[in-house]
């Protein structure tokens, strides 16, 4: 793996998850938010922990250390269920979370190409940002069409039937 | 490296004797610092925290939206306002020097800082009622010119309150008896410290002017 020229990087939003970093452009991010439990989903796909009400919008929710094949994200202060833009057609939105968010100006930092994975195509580049490293991700990939497909067609009023699920995990957690 | 108040012991906060001092001159650019205040979000979040993230993420964001400044000036009773990019200025009460064979709602031209403008009756203009007490001599009157790059329009307001901001999202409709004119050019009603004045548009307001006082 040679070292490409530094270049010139956008606006990054670190996600830390298991004290490592990860980065989506600034570009797709559209709240950051505290961390929020997401209400279980019954039969859902295995990336899914969730959905969450997002300005009455009902949003699928990836815990991204589970995503990465870590534990659970935990319920930290510092936890933040990040708000995120995928998909190139009309917006939709999930929701990541994760252990603690930042911003970063990357600039002349170097890239490394990093892991081509076929059953995490999320993964991206990678930064070398001093003595540390810095895993992109790229956020149209973080869930398949499919499972988007499925999820973010759901109407608010079909939502009813999980809320009394809420009280039960909320109960137990 | 992680000793648990460094920076206050040998930093910064304390007898300055760190050797990492001379590579990042102050505590607060030192990684254990930094990796200190990281620590401080690893906890549980005090009780309640989570539930309003939870009630206030639900709730549609609060439209942002830069807040319009506009000119509150009065007619008689009546406060009118008009959003200050259509204001060029206003100037203690001038004479008005009456044009000959020219009334109605042109009431004469005024001369402000070395021109002359033409002032008009838009008091008269907006059908709106005159004070009751015309006789005495008005100290708060002024002379506002309003106008765009293509026109300038003088009219003497019985009182200007000055300049006040506004959110232009929290507008009310305007009331429903206005005289016709007034319908035609008010966008709705603001009420800037609860002080409720009509806001005029300024591009149909000069269109009127157009339409009335130049044929």
């Amino acid at each position: 793996m040679s070292a490409r020229e530094p270049r010139r990087n956008p606006l990054l939003v670190l996600l830390i998850v298991n004290g490592r970093r990860h980065a989506l452009p600034a570009t797709h991010v559209v709240e950051v938010l505290p961390w929020m439990p997401a209400q279980s989903v019954p039969l859902a796909p295995q990336q899914i922990t969730g959905m969450l009400n997002y300005r009455g919008q009902w949003i699928p929710v990836v815990d991204l250390s589970r995503l990465l094949g870590g534990e659970e994200c935990p319920r930290w202060l510092s936890s933040r269920t990040v708000i995120v833009s995928v998909g190139a057609g009309p917006q939709r939105l999930i929701g990541l979370q994760v252990e603690a968010c930042e911003l970063h100006q990357a600039s002349g930092l170097a890239t490394q190409p990093g892991l081509r994975l076929p059953h995490a195509p999320f993964v991206g580049e990678v930064l070398a940002d001093g003595d540390r490293l810095i895993q992109l991700l790229r956020p149209d990939d973080l869930l398949d069409s499919a499972t988007l497909d499925a999820l973010t067609g759901i109407a608010p009023s079909d939502m009813r039937f999980w809320a009394i699920e809420r009280g039960a995990t909320q109960a137990a957690g | 490296m992680s000793a648990s108040d460094c920076w206050r012991r040998i930093g910064t906060g304390g007898n300055l004797s760190c050797t990492e001092l001379v590579r990042h001159v102050h505590c607060r650019n030192c990684p254990v610092f930094v990796e200190a205040a990281a620590d401080i979000g690893r906890r549980e979040p005090p009780t309640g925290y989570t539930d309003s993230a939870i009630e206030l993420s639900a709730l549609p964001a609060l439209a942002a939206s830069r807040p319009d400044t506009a000119l509150l000036f009065r007619f008689g009773k009546e406060w009118l306002a008009i959003e200050t990019r259509h204001v060029t200025e206003v100037a203690a009460f001038r004479f008005i020097h009456r044009i000959p064979h020219r009334g109605g709602l042109v009431a004469g031209l005024v001369n402000v800082r070395g021109q002359l403008l033409l002032t008009v009756h838009l008091r008269e203009l907006l059908q709106i009622s005159a004070s009751d007490d015309v006789s005495k001599p008005n100290q708060a009157a002024r002379t506002v010119v309003i106008g765009d790059a293509a026109q300038r329009w003088a009219f003497v307001a019985d009182e200007v309150s000055g300049v006040v901001s506004f959110n232009p999202l929290e507008r009310l409709p305007a009331p429903a008896n206005l005289p016709a004119t007034l319908t035609g050019i008010t966008i709705g009603t603001i009420a800037p410290s609860s002080r409720r004045a009509l806001l005029l548009a300024g591009p149909a307001l000069f269109e009127l002017l157009q339409q009335r006082v130049a044929a």
